[in-house]
Protein backbone atom coordinates (compact mmCIF):
# COMPACT_ATOMS: atom_id res chain seq x y z
CA UNK A 1 0.00 0.00 0.00
CA UNK A 2 2.94 2.29 0.83
CA UNK A 3 4.57 1.61 -2.53
CA UNK A 4 1.23 2.52 -4.26
CA UNK A 5 0.52 5.24 -2.66
CA UNK A 6 3.79 7.20 -3.37
CA UNK A 7 3.65 6.19 -7.21
CA UNK A 8 0.11 7.74 -7.07
CA UNK A 9 1.83 10.78 -5.47
CA UNK A 10 4.23 11.24 -8.02
CA UNK A 11 1.99 11.27 -10.89
CA UNK A 12 0.33 14.07 -9.64
CA UNK A 13 3.15 16.27 -9.20
CA UNK A 14 4.14 15.14 -12.62
CA UNK A 15 0.64 16.20 -13.86
CA UNK A 16 0.24 19.66 -11.87
CA UNK A 17 4.16 20.56 -13.58
CA UNK A 18 2.76 19.79 -16.82
CA UNK A 19 -0.16 21.71 -16.45
CA UNK A 20 1.93 24.45 -14.61
CA UNK A 21 4.16 24.81 -17.74
CA UNK A 22 0.78 24.97 -20.07
CA UNK A 23 -0.80 27.33 -17.92
CA UNK A 24 2.36 29.85 -18.33
CA UNK A 25 1.95 30.13 -21.76
CA UNK A 26 -1.22 29.83 -22.81
CA UNK A 27 -2.19 33.67 -21.16
CA UNK A 28 0.41 35.06 -23.46
CA UNK A 29 -1.73 35.25 -26.62
CA UNK A 30 -5.55 34.59 -25.38
CA UNK A 31 -6.03 38.03 -24.03
CA UNK A 32 -8.64 39.72 -26.34
CA UNK A 33 -7.38 43.12 -25.55
CA UNK A 34 -3.31 44.58 -25.77
CA UNK A 35 -1.60 45.17 -22.65
CA UNK A 36 -3.46 47.19 -20.32
CA UNK A 37 -2.58 50.94 -20.45
CA UNK A 38 -0.32 52.25 -18.18
CA UNK A 39 1.81 48.85 -18.09
CA UNK A 40 5.51 49.26 -17.54
CA UNK A 41 7.29 46.94 -20.26
CA UNK A 42 10.51 46.86 -18.96
CA UNK A 43 13.64 44.89 -20.09
CA UNK A 44 17.41 44.41 -19.09
CA UNK A 45 20.03 42.40 -20.41
CA UNK A 46 22.51 40.10 -18.36
CA UNK A 47 26.08 39.28 -19.77
CA UNK A 48 28.18 36.41 -17.95
CA UNK A 49 32.21 35.94 -19.70
CA UNK A 50 35.40 35.09 -18.09
CA UNK A 51 38.60 36.25 -17.87
CA UNK A 52 42.22 34.14 -18.72
CA UNK A 53 42.19 32.52 -15.58
CA UNK A 54 38.58 31.25 -15.68
CA UNK A 55 37.20 33.56 -12.97
CA UNK A 56 33.35 34.32 -14.13
CA UNK A 57 31.76 38.17 -14.05
CA UNK A 58 28.50 39.35 -14.30
CA UNK A 59 27.20 42.72 -15.88
CA UNK A 60 23.51 44.01 -15.67
CA UNK A 61 22.66 46.60 -18.74
CA UNK A 62 20.44 49.60 -17.75
CA UNK A 63 17.08 48.66 -17.59
CA UNK A 64 14.51 50.52 -20.47
CA UNK A 65 11.11 51.03 -19.24
CA UNK A 66 8.49 51.35 -22.22
CA UNK A 67 5.32 52.27 -21.06
CA UNK A 68 1.99 50.83 -22.78
CA UNK A 69 -0.47 54.33 -24.34
CA UNK A 70 -4.44 53.62 -24.10
CA UNK A 71 -5.74 52.56 -27.21
CA UNK A 72 -9.58 52.90 -27.26
CA UNK A 73 -12.00 50.75 -29.33
CA UNK A 74 -14.83 48.57 -29.04
CA UNK A 75 -17.48 45.61 -30.70
CA UNK A 76 -21.05 45.46 -30.36
CA UNK A 77 -22.46 42.57 -31.52
CA UNK A 78 -25.33 42.54 -34.74
CA UNK A 79 -28.81 41.17 -34.00
CA UNK A 80 -30.91 39.76 -36.40
CA UNK A 81 -33.81 41.70 -37.67
CA UNK A 82 -36.53 41.10 -35.74
CA UNK A 83 -40.28 40.96 -37.08
CA UNK A 84 -43.16 41.25 -34.23
CA UNK A 85 -46.86 41.72 -33.94
CA UNK A 86 -48.39 45.07 -34.11
CA UNK A 87 -48.53 46.74 -30.37
CA UNK A 88 -45.60 44.96 -29.05
CA UNK A 89 -42.16 45.49 -28.41
CA UNK A 90 -39.15 44.21 -30.80
CA UNK A 91 -36.56 43.79 -28.22
CA UNK A 92 -32.57 43.56 -29.58
CA UNK A 93 -29.92 42.12 -27.30
CA UNK A 94 -26.48 43.97 -27.96
CA UNK A 95 -22.88 42.90 -26.73
CA UNK A 96 -20.93 45.89 -26.40
CA UNK A 97 -17.18 44.89 -25.72
CA UNK A 98 -14.51 47.33 -24.82
CA UNK A 99 -11.44 46.15 -26.88
CA UNK A 100 -9.82 48.93 -26.02
CA UNK A 101 -6.45 48.12 -23.62
CA UNK A 102 -8.72 50.91 -21.25
CA UNK A 103 -11.79 51.80 -19.00
CA UNK A 104 -13.76 53.27 -21.29
CA UNK A 105 -17.50 54.61 -21.37
CA UNK A 106 -19.73 54.37 -24.31
CA UNK A 107 -22.58 56.34 -24.99
CA UNK A 108 -25.62 54.95 -26.19
CA UNK A 109 -28.32 56.41 -28.80
CA UNK A 110 -31.10 54.71 -30.49
CA UNK A 111 -32.75 56.90 -33.68
CA UNK A 112 -35.45 55.07 -35.75
CA UNK A 113 -36.20 55.99 -39.17
CA UNK A 114 -39.59 56.72 -40.59
CA UNK A 115 -42.22 55.53 -39.49
CA UNK A 116 -40.70 57.06 -36.44
CA UNK A 117 -40.78 53.95 -33.93
CA UNK A 118 -40.34 54.46 -30.06
CA UNK A 119 -37.01 53.40 -29.60
CA UNK A 120 -35.92 52.88 -25.97
CA UNK A 121 -32.79 51.02 -24.74
CA UNK A 122 -32.79 49.08 -21.47
CA UNK A 123 -29.84 47.52 -19.50
CA UNK A 124 -30.13 43.51 -19.18
CA UNK A 125 -29.70 44.01 -15.22
CA UNK A 126 -32.42 41.44 -14.41
CA UNK A 127 -34.58 43.89 -12.21
CA UNK A 128 -38.06 42.49 -11.60
CA UNK A 129 -36.36 38.98 -10.83
CA UNK A 130 -35.15 38.47 -14.51
CA UNK A 131 -31.48 36.66 -14.99
CA UNK A 132 -29.19 39.92 -15.62
CA UNK A 133 -26.76 39.75 -18.68
CA UNK A 134 -28.65 37.06 -19.87
CA UNK A 135 -29.73 38.43 -23.66
CA UNK A 136 -33.43 37.56 -23.20
CA UNK A 137 -35.56 41.01 -22.10
CA UNK A 138 -37.93 39.83 -19.29
CA UNK A 139 -40.83 42.43 -18.10
CA UNK A 140 -38.98 44.00 -15.20
CA UNK A 141 -36.31 45.01 -17.27
CA UNK A 142 -37.42 48.42 -17.40
CA UNK A 143 -34.38 50.92 -16.53
CA UNK A 144 -33.32 53.17 -19.30
CA UNK A 145 -29.81 53.71 -20.14
CA UNK A 146 -27.98 56.10 -22.11
CA UNK A 147 -24.44 54.93 -21.08
CA UNK A 148 -22.69 52.06 -20.29
CA UNK A 149 -21.02 53.36 -17.51
CA UNK A 150 -17.25 53.09 -16.63
CA UNK A 151 -16.46 49.38 -18.37
CA UNK A 152 -12.88 48.11 -17.69
CA UNK A 153 -10.45 46.85 -21.15
CA UNK A 154 -11.96 43.79 -22.55
CA UNK A 155 -15.18 43.89 -20.14
CA UNK A 156 -18.55 43.46 -21.31
CA UNK A 157 -21.77 45.42 -21.16
CA UNK A 158 -25.52 43.82 -21.97
CA UNK A 159 -28.25 45.88 -23.20
CA UNK A 160 -31.68 46.21 -25.10
CA UNK A 161 -32.81 48.05 -28.03
CA UNK A 162 -36.46 48.34 -27.41
CA UNK A 163 -37.92 49.16 -31.06
CA UNK A 164 -42.18 49.51 -30.09
CA UNK A 165 -44.23 48.52 -33.14
CA UNK A 166 -47.25 50.88 -32.59
CA UNK A 167 -51.01 49.35 -32.63
CA UNK A 168 -52.66 48.82 -35.91
CA UNK A 169 -49.61 48.90 -37.75
CA UNK A 170 -50.16 47.38 -41.10
CA UNK A 171 -48.80 43.79 -41.77
CA UNK A 172 -45.19 44.18 -43.26
CA UNK A 173 -44.54 47.83 -42.61
CA UNK A 174 -41.37 48.09 -41.80
CA UNK A 175 -38.81 50.41 -39.42
CA UNK A 176 -35.26 50.79 -39.60
CA UNK A 177 -33.57 51.33 -35.94
CA UNK A 178 -29.61 52.50 -35.92
CA UNK A 179 -27.71 52.12 -32.86
CA UNK A 180 -24.96 54.69 -32.58
CA UNK A 181 -22.08 53.89 -29.84
CA UNK A 182 -19.81 56.65 -29.08
CA UNK A 183 -16.61 55.50 -26.89
CA UNK A 184 -15.89 58.85 -24.45
CA UNK A 185 -12.07 57.63 -24.30
CA UNK A 186 -11.03 58.75 -27.73
CA UNK A 187 -12.07 61.90 -29.30
CA UNK A 188 -12.03 60.20 -32.46
CA UNK A 189 -13.86 57.34 -33.74
CA UNK A 190 -11.84 54.60 -32.97
CA UNK A 191 -14.26 53.59 -29.98
CA UNK A 192 -17.51 54.32 -31.68
CA UNK A 193 -19.94 51.89 -33.99
CA UNK A 194 -23.14 51.60 -35.67
CA UNK A 195 -25.87 48.94 -35.82
CA UNK A 196 -28.87 49.15 -37.89
CA UNK A 197 -32.32 46.88 -37.72
CA UNK A 198 -34.82 46.44 -39.52
CA UNK A 199 -37.71 45.65 -37.84
CA UNK A 200 -41.46 44.36 -39.88
CA UNK A 201 -44.75 44.63 -38.32
CA UNK A 202 -46.87 41.86 -38.42
CA UNK A 203 -50.81 41.92 -38.37
CA UNK A 204 -53.37 39.72 -39.52
CA UNK A 205 -54.44 40.54 -43.09
CA UNK A 206 -58.45 39.60 -43.45
CA UNK A 207 -59.95 39.98 -46.97
CA UNK A 208 -63.59 39.00 -47.45
CA UNK A 209 -64.97 38.21 -50.89
CA UNK A 210 -68.96 37.04 -51.19
CA UNK A 211 -70.86 35.69 -54.07
CA UNK A 212 -74.18 34.22 -54.53
CA UNK A 213 -76.07 31.91 -56.36
CA UNK A 214 -79.76 30.95 -57.20
CA UNK A 215 -81.29 28.46 -55.21
CA UNK A 216 -84.14 28.26 -56.74
CA UNK A 217 -83.20 28.26 -60.52
CA UNK A 218 -79.95 26.51 -59.51
CA UNK A 219 -76.33 26.81 -60.66
CA UNK A 220 -73.22 27.51 -58.61
CA UNK A 221 -71.96 30.55 -56.83
CA UNK A 222 -70.99 33.57 -59.19
CA UNK A 223 -69.78 37.01 -58.49
CA UNK A 224 -73.70 37.85 -59.84
CA UNK A 225 -76.90 36.00 -60.43
CA UNK A 226 -80.13 36.75 -61.99
CA UNK A 227 -83.46 36.10 -60.10
CA UNK A 228 -86.93 36.81 -60.47
CA UNK A 229 -89.67 37.81 -57.12
CA UNK A 230 -90.12 35.00 -54.84
CA UNK A 231 -86.53 32.86 -55.58
CA UNK A 232 -84.44 32.01 -53.00
CA UNK A 233 -80.76 33.14 -53.55
CA UNK A 234 -77.54 31.85 -51.39
CA UNK A 235 -74.97 34.36 -50.20
CA UNK A 236 -71.76 32.87 -49.55
CA UNK A 237 -68.73 35.17 -47.73
CA UNK A 238 -65.34 34.06 -47.56
CA UNK A 239 -62.78 35.40 -45.24
CA UNK A 240 -59.17 34.75 -45.91
CA UNK A 241 -56.05 35.92 -43.22
CA UNK A 242 -53.58 37.00 -45.59
CA UNK A 243 -51.53 38.60 -42.67
CA UNK A 244 -48.67 36.86 -40.73
CA UNK A 245 -50.28 36.65 -37.58
CA UNK A 246 -53.19 34.58 -36.06
CA UNK A 247 -56.35 36.71 -36.04
CA UNK A 248 -58.83 36.69 -32.91
CA UNK A 249 -62.28 38.06 -32.11
CA UNK A 250 -63.29 38.26 -35.59
CA UNK A 251 -66.99 39.31 -36.20
CA UNK A 252 -68.14 39.19 -39.79
CA UNK A 253 -71.35 41.45 -40.33
CA UNK A 254 -73.83 42.21 -43.53
CA UNK A 255 -76.61 43.68 -44.20
CA UNK A 256 -79.86 41.81 -45.77
CA UNK A 257 -80.87 44.19 -48.89
CA UNK A 258 -84.20 45.81 -48.72
CA UNK A 259 -85.33 43.71 -51.52
CA UNK A 260 -84.76 40.39 -49.84
CA UNK A 261 -86.17 38.72 -46.61
CA UNK A 262 -83.93 36.76 -44.61
CA UNK A 263 -84.50 32.98 -44.51
CA UNK A 264 -85.24 31.84 -41.30
CA UNK A 265 -82.13 29.10 -39.98
CA UNK A 266 -80.61 29.68 -43.01
CA UNK A 267 -77.32 30.97 -41.74
CA UNK A 268 -74.18 28.59 -41.66
CA UNK A 269 -70.80 28.73 -40.43
CA UNK A 270 -67.70 26.66 -42.17
CA UNK A 271 -64.62 26.95 -39.97
CA UNK A 272 -62.39 26.06 -43.17
CA UNK A 273 -58.42 25.92 -42.53
CA UNK A 274 -59.08 29.06 -40.08
CA UNK A 275 -58.64 26.82 -37.15
CA UNK A 276 -62.05 29.16 -35.97
CA UNK A 277 -63.66 26.62 -33.04
CA UNK A 278 -67.21 28.60 -34.11
CA UNK A 279 -69.47 31.22 -34.81
CA UNK A 280 -72.40 32.36 -33.54
CA UNK A 281 -75.12 34.14 -35.50
CA UNK A 282 -76.67 36.83 -34.30
CA UNK A 283 -79.63 39.42 -35.75
CA UNK A 284 -80.87 42.68 -35.70
CA UNK A 285 -84.13 44.30 -36.59
CA UNK A 286 -82.84 47.88 -36.41
CA UNK A 287 -80.13 48.23 -39.20
CA UNK A 288 -77.15 47.11 -36.39
CA UNK A 289 -77.95 48.88 -33.72
CA UNK A 290 -79.18 45.97 -31.43
CA UNK A 291 -78.18 42.55 -32.28
CA UNK A 292 -80.94 40.56 -29.62
CA UNK A 293 -83.39 40.22 -32.32
CA UNK A 294 -84.64 35.95 -32.99
CA UNK A 295 -85.89 35.61 -36.58
CA UNK A 296 -88.96 34.19 -36.76
CA UNK A 297 -90.97 32.80 -39.66
CA UNK A 298 -93.81 35.12 -41.17
CA UNK A 299 -92.12 37.91 -38.92
CA UNK A 300 -92.80 41.77 -40.78
CA UNK A 301 -95.73 39.86 -42.96
CA UNK A 302 -93.20 37.78 -44.73
CA UNK A 303 -94.30 34.81 -46.63
CA UNK A 304 -93.85 31.37 -44.36
CA UNK A 305 -89.80 30.38 -43.78
CA UNK A 306 -88.72 34.21 -44.17
CA UNK A 307 -88.55 37.07 -41.80
CA UNK A 308 -88.69 40.28 -43.62
CA UNK A 309 -87.73 41.92 -40.08
CA UNK A 310 -84.07 41.53 -40.04
CA UNK A 311 -82.07 44.23 -41.48
CA UNK A 312 -78.47 42.52 -40.75
CA UNK A 313 -77.05 39.27 -39.94
CA UNK A 314 -73.32 38.99 -37.81
CA UNK A 315 -71.82 36.28 -37.32
CA UNK A 316 -69.00 36.47 -33.69
CA UNK A 317 -66.38 33.70 -34.56
CA UNK A 318 -64.36 31.85 -31.49
CA UNK A 319 -61.16 30.92 -31.00
CA UNK A 320 -58.09 32.25 -32.99
CA UNK A 321 -57.95 32.37 -37.35
CA UNK A 322 -54.41 31.26 -38.18
CA UNK A 323 -52.59 33.34 -40.37
CA UNK A 324 -50.91 31.86 -43.99
CA UNK A 325 -53.62 32.49 -45.67
CA UNK A 326 -56.78 30.08 -43.84
CA UNK A 327 -60.21 30.96 -44.56
CA UNK A 328 -63.71 30.33 -43.33
CA UNK A 329 -66.90 30.93 -44.71
CA UNK A 330 -70.98 31.82 -43.88
CA UNK A 331 -73.70 31.46 -46.15
CA UNK A 332 -76.83 32.48 -45.56
CA UNK A 333 -80.25 32.45 -47.89
CA UNK A 334 -82.43 35.04 -48.52
CA UNK A 335 -85.85 35.50 -50.38
CA UNK A 336 -85.98 37.96 -53.28
CA UNK A 337 -89.73 40.26 -52.35
CA UNK B 1 17.98 7.77 -30.20
CA UNK B 2 19.00 11.13 -31.19
CA UNK B 3 16.10 12.51 -29.30
CA UNK B 4 17.32 11.27 -25.86
CA UNK B 5 20.84 12.02 -26.89
CA UNK B 6 20.03 15.87 -26.99
CA UNK B 7 18.18 15.37 -24.05
CA UNK B 8 21.44 14.08 -22.47
CA UNK B 9 23.13 17.03 -23.48
CA UNK B 10 20.94 19.44 -22.29
CA UNK B 11 21.00 17.84 -18.68
CA UNK B 12 24.90 17.85 -18.85
CA UNK B 13 25.19 21.47 -20.10
CA UNK B 14 22.61 22.53 -17.29
CA UNK B 15 24.80 20.48 -14.52
CA UNK B 16 27.86 22.34 -15.64
CA UNK B 17 26.15 26.18 -15.35
CA UNK B 18 25.50 24.90 -11.68
CA UNK B 19 29.05 23.93 -11.19
CA UNK B 20 29.88 27.11 -12.89
CA UNK B 21 27.86 28.77 -11.01
CA UNK B 22 28.61 27.83 -7.68
CA UNK B 23 32.47 28.25 -8.62
CA UNK B 24 31.90 31.45 -8.77
CA UNK B 25 30.17 32.16 -5.54
CA UNK B 26 33.40 30.33 -3.69
CA UNK B 27 36.55 31.16 -6.29
CA UNK B 28 35.51 34.11 -8.27
CA UNK B 29 35.50 37.08 -5.35
CA UNK B 30 38.78 36.73 -3.84
CA UNK B 31 40.17 35.89 -7.64
CA UNK B 32 38.85 39.03 -8.81
CA UNK B 33 40.58 40.87 -5.94
CA UNK B 34 43.53 39.62 -6.28
CA UNK B 35 44.14 40.80 -10.13
CA UNK B 36 42.44 44.25 -9.48
CA UNK B 37 42.79 46.00 -12.66
CA UNK B 38 43.88 43.11 -14.77
CA UNK B 39 39.95 42.02 -15.82
CA UNK B 40 38.00 42.03 -18.15
CA UNK B 41 34.62 44.77 -17.94
CA UNK B 42 31.98 44.12 -20.23
CA UNK B 43 29.98 47.59 -19.61
CA UNK B 44 26.29 46.73 -21.54
CA UNK B 45 23.63 49.78 -22.83
CA UNK B 46 20.31 48.33 -23.49
CA UNK B 47 18.24 51.08 -25.57
CA UNK B 48 14.68 50.45 -26.73
CA UNK B 49 13.25 51.52 -30.46
CA UNK B 50 10.51 52.23 -32.47
CA UNK B 51 10.30 52.79 -36.07
CA UNK B 52 9.30 56.29 -36.18
CA UNK B 53 8.49 58.45 -39.52
CA UNK B 54 10.72 61.43 -40.22
CA UNK B 55 11.90 63.23 -42.80
CA UNK B 56 15.37 63.12 -44.25
CA UNK B 57 17.82 65.50 -44.95
CA UNK B 58 16.83 65.46 -48.81
CA UNK B 59 13.41 66.23 -47.22
CA UNK B 60 11.58 62.64 -48.28
CA UNK B 61 10.02 61.04 -45.98
CA UNK B 62 11.87 57.99 -44.35
CA UNK B 63 11.70 55.78 -41.36
CA UNK B 64 14.16 55.91 -38.17
CA UNK B 65 14.63 53.81 -35.01
CA UNK B 66 14.21 56.17 -32.39
CA UNK B 67 14.63 55.71 -28.57
CA UNK B 68 10.59 55.25 -26.91
CA UNK B 69 9.17 55.40 -23.44
CA UNK B 70 5.95 54.31 -24.07
CA UNK B 71 3.98 52.14 -27.36
CA UNK B 72 0.65 51.17 -28.18
CA UNK B 73 -0.45 47.65 -28.55
CA UNK B 74 1.04 46.06 -31.86
CA UNK B 75 3.71 48.24 -32.22
CA UNK B 76 7.27 46.46 -32.55
CA UNK B 77 9.96 47.80 -30.42
CA UNK B 78 13.98 46.76 -31.26
CA UNK B 79 15.65 46.33 -28.50
CA UNK B 80 19.57 47.08 -28.98
CA UNK B 81 22.46 45.38 -26.69
CA UNK B 82 25.43 47.39 -27.33
CA UNK B 83 28.47 45.87 -25.23
CA UNK B 84 32.24 47.04 -24.83
CA UNK B 85 34.93 45.66 -23.48
CA UNK B 86 35.87 48.13 -20.76
CA UNK B 87 38.47 46.16 -19.05
CA UNK B 88 41.92 45.73 -19.51
CA UNK B 89 41.73 41.92 -20.46
CA UNK B 90 39.56 40.07 -22.71
CA UNK B 91 36.82 38.57 -21.95
CA UNK B 92 35.82 34.91 -22.61
CA UNK B 93 32.83 32.66 -22.95
CA UNK B 94 30.59 35.65 -22.87
CA UNK B 95 27.05 34.98 -23.16
CA UNK B 96 24.45 37.83 -23.04
CA UNK B 97 20.96 36.77 -22.25
CA UNK B 98 17.54 39.16 -22.64
CA UNK B 99 14.41 37.92 -21.32
CA UNK B 100 11.27 38.93 -23.48
CA UNK B 101 9.81 41.34 -21.52
CA UNK B 102 6.34 40.81 -20.16
CA UNK B 103 3.64 41.88 -22.18
CA UNK B 104 5.55 41.68 -25.75
CA UNK B 105 5.73 38.54 -27.79
CA UNK B 106 8.99 38.18 -29.84
CA UNK B 107 8.73 38.71 -33.16
CA UNK B 108 10.40 35.42 -35.03
CA UNK B 109 13.76 35.69 -37.18
CA UNK B 110 14.46 38.85 -35.56
CA UNK B 111 17.25 38.32 -33.47
CA UNK B 112 20.35 39.21 -34.75
CA UNK B 113 23.99 39.55 -33.44
CA UNK B 114 27.10 39.38 -35.09
CA UNK B 115 29.64 36.84 -34.14
CA UNK B 116 27.15 35.27 -32.13
CA UNK B 117 25.72 31.67 -31.79
CA UNK B 118 21.79 32.26 -31.02
CA UNK B 119 19.62 30.30 -28.75
CA UNK B 120 16.37 30.89 -27.06
CA UNK B 121 14.53 29.43 -24.20
CA UNK B 122 10.78 29.22 -23.13
CA UNK B 123 11.85 28.73 -19.34
CA UNK B 124 15.02 30.74 -18.80
CA UNK B 125 17.21 27.90 -17.96
CA UNK B 126 17.89 25.54 -20.53
CA UNK B 127 18.79 27.13 -24.28
CA UNK B 128 18.24 25.75 -27.43
CA UNK B 129 18.07 26.40 -31.32
CA UNK B 130 14.55 27.08 -32.31
CA UNK B 131 14.07 23.16 -34.09
CA UNK B 132 15.11 22.02 -30.85
CA UNK B 133 12.91 24.04 -28.78
CA UNK B 134 10.04 21.86 -27.95
CA UNK B 135 7.68 21.57 -24.60
CA UNK B 136 5.62 18.88 -23.33
CA UNK B 137 1.72 18.91 -22.77
CA UNK B 138 -0.79 16.45 -21.14
CA UNK B 139 -3.17 15.37 -23.84
CA UNK B 140 -6.85 14.30 -22.87
CA UNK B 141 -6.24 10.66 -22.93
CA UNK B 142 -3.56 11.48 -20.75
CA UNK B 143 -0.55 10.52 -22.81
CA UNK B 144 2.11 13.13 -22.87
CA UNK B 145 2.83 15.26 -26.54
CA UNK B 146 6.42 16.61 -27.44
CA UNK B 147 5.24 19.89 -29.28
CA UNK B 148 7.26 22.36 -31.04
CA UNK B 149 7.55 25.51 -29.46
CA UNK B 150 6.21 28.56 -31.45
CA UNK B 151 8.05 31.72 -31.48
CA UNK B 152 5.57 33.54 -29.43
CA UNK B 153 6.53 30.93 -26.50
CA UNK B 154 10.28 32.12 -26.27
CA UNK B 155 11.01 33.85 -22.68
CA UNK B 156 14.43 34.65 -23.03
CA UNK B 157 16.87 35.06 -25.93
CA UNK B 158 21.15 34.35 -25.05
CA UNK B 159 23.77 35.06 -27.61
CA UNK B 160 26.85 33.13 -27.05
CA UNK B 161 29.89 35.07 -28.62
CA UNK B 162 31.87 32.67 -30.57
CA UNK B 163 35.34 34.60 -30.27
CA UNK B 164 36.73 36.97 -27.14
CA UNK B 165 35.68 40.11 -26.53
CA UNK B 166 39.35 41.82 -26.58
CA UNK B 167 39.84 44.91 -24.55
CA UNK B 168 38.02 47.94 -25.83
CA UNK B 169 36.40 45.45 -28.22
CA UNK B 170 32.70 46.50 -28.73
CA UNK B 171 29.60 44.54 -30.54
CA UNK B 172 25.89 45.06 -30.49
CA UNK B 173 23.23 42.43 -30.61
CA UNK B 174 19.31 42.64 -31.33
CA UNK B 175 15.69 41.49 -31.07
CA UNK B 176 12.36 42.65 -31.93
CA UNK B 177 8.82 42.53 -30.04
CA UNK B 178 5.63 43.35 -30.59
CA UNK B 179 3.70 44.94 -27.72
CA UNK B 180 0.84 42.69 -26.78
Amino acid sequence: MQVRKGSMMKSIILTAAVFVAVAAFFPRGAAAVGTPAGTAIANQATATYQDASANSFTALSNTTTVTVLPVYSVVITNPADQSVPSNTVAYYAYTLTNTGNATNTFNLSALSAPPGWVVTLYADDGAGGGTANDGVHQAGETTVIAATGALAADATYRFFMGVAVPAGTANGTTDVTTLTVTGTGDAGAADDTTDAVTTTAQAPALTVAKDVRNVTAGGGFGVAANATPTQILEYRVVVTNGGSVAATNVVLSDPINANTGFIVGSAVFNAGTSGLTGATPQYSNDSGATWTYVPASGGCAAPAGADYCVTNIRWTTTGSMASGGTTFNNLFQVRVK
Amino acid sequence: MSKIKGKEDVKMRTVGTALAVLLVLVAAVPAARAQSGEKPELVLTLSAQKEAAVKGPDGKATTKWQDVKTGNPGDVIRYTIAYRNGGKTEARDATIVDPVPKGTTYIPGSAAGEGAEITFSLDGKSFQAPPQLKYRVRQPDGSEAELLASPDMYTHIRWTLLKPVPSGGTGTVSFKVKVR
